[in-house]
């Protein structure tokens, strides 16, 4: 340990700044986020996908030169073609057009089917968590209630009693399908009702409202997009299982799921039928269960590091 | 003299994870003696659980991984044995305890199934004989009613009671080495003597070596026979009791002792955090890793690592200050008696 | 225990009478009237009707008939089935749905659970990608999709199983399948995010530091603890296997009782329709009611906290 300059031993005292200096770059919780999201290649491949789907659905019906209700009886059953890229139906209708409508269908009736589930059972989690003690025992008993009716039994009863069509099925797959998101959100307003940051607030005065809109719900939204895109593929799941049995879209109006059901029934004779509806559902579930997959993942304040 | 239990020689255990390879043991060297208590102490994070960890090869992995150094154990070396051998020393020569009691029992387990386990695993014995082994190993750790209480599940139990469990699960088969991760952290104040206590009484009785892992000095007077401190994944100085309490040669040390209360100081003396952070262990300093929170530092500190010096032949540091070219500083805790 | 069922009980029960009551008046609201329909009803059906729900009588007196009936396990008559009880379809055609739904319940259940196990044992390895990769297919493919396409490749191109039908064995194959899956792969994703949970434990960490080897950390302290939460969700999974057998059972010709409901709905035969849905939601809130008291055996904690309550 000899030969080492007597000048290097001239003491220099701490240096407090240089210890806490942040080697790591800060990024908000979203940027974070949504630099998780990005690793996630299978998640982002995802995005992409439903991105394209939304943009056929959008521009879709106007690549050909049909409408989705135009009947041609010449061209009945026809197989893919260079006129019909993904063949003809029973009355001659381009399937390539009527899926992209169904498309516009489908993803409205999830999209908004989901967006009711969130808000109601946003409010009313939200209330019951908050509130709590009286209040969250009668609510939380209805929706236990709730929880224990068969969904789909319900669904097809009202789809029964209302006029067939597109806002009875989204009114029908909501009625029941909040009381999920309702559940998750009381659970999460319970756990953040004790938090340091909500007692100042209300050590401050702030109203019931502003506590619940301004300092939870931000801290609930990111479960909440995760569940949206869990909720969305649900309700399109749902819709395709009302159309086989006959409670969906009405004629001539199609959606994916009438599309696969029209088709099922001519697999054997007629493949195309229902290979096309079948792939969009099936691709857009598939994208949108990884992309909600990687969504948890990636918004999950646990697996920061 | 006494007889080395466990030597451990240059170890160096790191995780690899998105950002990089967290170096989080970066060569510890020490050795545990028959009979004997060592306690190791340190901030959070500064490599001491991962260290006693590596001894029963329970770090995780992936991510972690031992890279280099040896593990020697009662003539064996740890880390050149198969999963399979390793089984076989795991619960039987050595028991770990664990900080918190509460997530550390199975809760879909009775409290006799999870002692009689272990004991069904090393010995050869009927499950008769293992339920009254675990009964009386209950005894031996001071639960009332044992044999009523051996079916309860976890739940029924208080915290306190749970680490009882907890070290009568690691004691089952009358280990050589009885490893504690923070035994007392979790607990009540009240109740983290008891346990001090139980573990003392069963040393005594069953001559276990004991590695004592804590950040609550209070515990370490109580127990230990030697000290480790360690800081940013190494050992910093080691030595007697005695030696590190009142001879201490590291400026971290003289921090650690400054922090907490103590009887024999004047009453108007305020006690002294140590200010700043830890190094990020994913690019750890090249020298001295207490550097840049040391009031002595000097230039050499932040250019070259210090070595291990010995300052008598249970006492080491690794500081600068101890180069005979080092300015003479005042120990703040200078002229401190022992008992 | 004994307190934790009977409580149970009692909201089952009492989940029951809202749901009835709830269909009663979604039948009152129907439109056309449940026995006036556009369709004519044979004259000797109506009559016994009227006689025996007292149609004419206010609408409070009718619930009670209405609920009177229930009770006694009288669902009324089918309107498009003529002399046929709702009742004795159920006794008819049950058990072949409940035959089709148990062997797909059981399939995906041993399935689903095994996948899931060998993902998160295996976790970022060939095993846990290849699980989970059937796993999100299932649950991404609607069911009536899978049996078509089943029954068009493996029925009708390879002629492996017979395609439509219920009389052996074989015929049973691809549509317990088909019915199966989406269950299979929500359970497999339930149980690997539940398992690697419990991995991570402390008790796993004292579970291996106790020497036991790998096999008994996984099975005796891992898998009991990670089945839990599977558990509670078997309710909703039954109740999706049942309206999968709505489906399934038209798709292969299957005379159970959902090809049954399917029929009814498209007939507007609103009492097979309404005793169709009361049975279900019996069955449903029945293994709900089983499902609690699974729970109540499974975790040890569970009987503690009601009792101090």
């Amino acid at each position: 340990m000899s030969a080492i300059e007597l000048e290097k031993f001239k003491p220099i005292g701490m240096d407090i700044e240089d210890s806490e200096r942040i080697t790591r770059p800060s990024l908000t919780y979203w940027q974070d986020a949504w630099r998780r999201l990005k690793m996630n290649k299978l998640a982002m491949v995802s995005l992409y996908v439903l991105i394209g789907i939304v943009i056929m659905a959008i521009i879709g019906p106007y690549l050909r030169p049909y409408t989705f209700d135009e009947q041609d009886y010449m061209e009945i059953f026809s197989p893919p073609s260079k006129d019909h890229w993904f063949g003809t139906d029973d009355l001659g209708r381009d399937l390539f057009v009527r899926v992209w409508m169904g498309a516009r269908v489908s993803l409205r009736i999830g999209f908004f089917a989901a967006l009711i589930d969130i808000v109601v059972g946003m409010i009313y989690g939200g209330i019951s968590g908050y509130f709590g003690g009286r209040t969250d025992d009668i609510m939380m008993r209805i929706v236990d209630i709730l929880y224990g009716i068969p969904y789909m039994i319900i669904v097809i009863l009202l789809m029964i009693l209302m006029e067939p069509g597109e806002l009875t099925l989204i009114i029908a797959m909501s009625i029941t399908g909040w009381v999920g998101t309702a559940r998750l959100v009381r659970g999460q307003v319970l756990q953040l009702k004790n938090q340091e940051f909500v007692l100042a607030a209300k050590t401050l005065g702030a109203s019931p409202w502003r506590i619940i809109t301004k300092h939870m719900f931000p801290n609930i939204l990111g479960i909440m997009i995760v569940q949206m895109t869990m909720d969305i593929p649900g309700a399109i799941f749902s819709e395709a299982f009302l159309s086989y049995i006959g409670l969906g879209i009405k004629l001539p109006n199609a959606s994916w799921g009438s599309l696969a059901s029209d088709g099922i029934k001519q697999v054997v004779e007629r493949p195309w039928m229902l290979i096309f509806p079948a792939v969009m559902i099936s691709l857009t579930m598939l994208s949108f269960n990884i992309l909600g997959d990687g969504l948890r993942d990636a918004l999950d304040p646990k697996l920061r590091n | 003299m006494a007889e080395k239990l466990l030597e451990v020689n240059d170890l160096k255990v790191s995780f690899f994870t998105y950002a990089g390879e967290v170096q989080a043991v970066r060569g510890v060297s020490f050795h545990v003696n028959k009979g004997e208590t060592l306690a190791i102490v340190g901030e959070s994070g500064c490599g001491k659980s991962v260290t006693v960890h590596s001894l029963m090869r329970l770090i995780p992995s992936p991510p972690g991984k031992i890279k280099e150094g040896s593990i020697i154990f009662d003539g064996i070396d740890i880390i050149s044995l198969s999963e399979k051998q390793m089984n076989e020393v795991r619960g039987s020569k050595m028991g770990m305890i664990f900080q918190d009691p509460m997530t550390s029992l199975n809760p879909t387990m009775t409290i006799s199934q999870q002692i009689m386990e272990g004991i069904m695993r090393h010995k050869d014995v009927s499950k008769k004989e293992a339920f009254e082994e675990a009964i009386r190993i209950l005894e031996l750790v001071e639960i009332p009613n044992a044999r009523k209480r051996a079916n309860n599940y976890p739940h029924q139990f208080s915290g306190g009671m749970r680490q009882r469990v907890m070290i009568a699960i690691a004691i089952a088969c009358n280990p050589m080495l009885l490893i504690a991760d923070e035994p007392t952290t979790a607990l009540d104040v009240t109740i983290q003597a008891q346990i001090i206590d139980l573990m003392k009484a069963i040393q005594k009785k069953m001559n276990t070596s004991i590695i004592l892992i804590t950040h609550d000095l209070g515990v370490v007077a109580d127990i230990a026979d030697r000290v480790n401190v360690m800081y940013a994944g190494e050992i910093v100085e080691s030595g007697t009791l005695n030696e590190i309490f009142y001879d201490p040669y590291h400026p971290y040390t003289w921090g650690l002792l400054e922090s907490v209360p103590r009887l024999d100081m004047a009453e108007d003396k305020p006690l002294v955090p140590i200010p700043g952070t830890p190094p990020d262990l994913l690019d750890p300093p090249k020298g001295c890793p207490f550097a840049d929170r040391c009031k002595y530092a000097m230039v050499i500190c932040k250019e070259q690592h210090p070595e291990m010096t010995s300052c008598s032949k249970t006492h080491k540091v690794s500081c600068w200050l101890t180069h005979p070219d080092a300015p003479k500083v005042e120990r703040p805790l200078g002229g401190m008696k022992i008992e | 225990m004994g307190r934790y069922i009977g409580k149970r009980f009692l909201h089952s029960i009492f989940t029951l009478f809202i749901i009835a009551t709830v269909t009663f008046i979604l039948m009152n609201l129907m439109p056309g009237k449940p026995f006036t329909g556009e369709k004519p009803i044979p004259e000797e059906i109506r009559k016994n009707m009227e006689a025996k729900y007292g149609l004419d009588k206010p609408i409070h007196e009718r619930y009670v008939i209405y609920m009177k009936n229930l009770l006694r396990g009288d669902l009324g008559m089918s309107m498009v089935h003529k002399h046929r009880s709702v009742g004795s379809i159920i006794k008819e055609r049950f058990p072949i749905s409940a035959s089709l739904g148990l062997r797909a319940l059981s399939f995906a259940l041993i399935a689903g659970l095994f996948l899931g196990i060998i993902a998160a044992v295996n976790h970022g390895k060939t095993w846990d990608y290849v699980s989970m990769i059937i796993a999100v297919i299932g649950v991404s493919v609607p069911s009536f999709i899978i049996g078509g396409l089943l029954q068009y490749f493996v029925g009708v191109k390879l002629r492996l199983f017979p395609v439509t039908g219920w009389e052996s064995f074989k015929h049973t194959v691809i549509p317990s399948f088909a019915l199966g899956l989406g269950t299979l792969a929500v359970m497999a994703r339930m149980m690997r995010t539940s398992m690697l949970d419990v991995l991570n434990q402390d008790y796993i960490k004292t579970a291996k530091a106790k020497g036991l080897p790998r096999r008994a950390v996984v099975w005796r302290h891992g898998i009991r603890n990670a089945i839990l939460p599977v558990v509670t969700i078997l309710g909703p999974l039954v109740a999706g296997i049942t309206t999968g057998t709505f489906v399934v059972e038209n798709i292969f010709a299957i005379p159970g009782l959902g090809q049954f409901l399917v029929s009814s709905v498209n007939q507007n035969d609103y009492t097979l329709i309404m005793g169709l849905t009361l049975f279900y939601s019996l069955i449903l809130v029945t293994m709900n009611f089983i499902v609690d008291i699974l729970y109540g055996i499974v975790d040890p904690r569970i009987t503690l906290v009601e009792r101090k309550e």
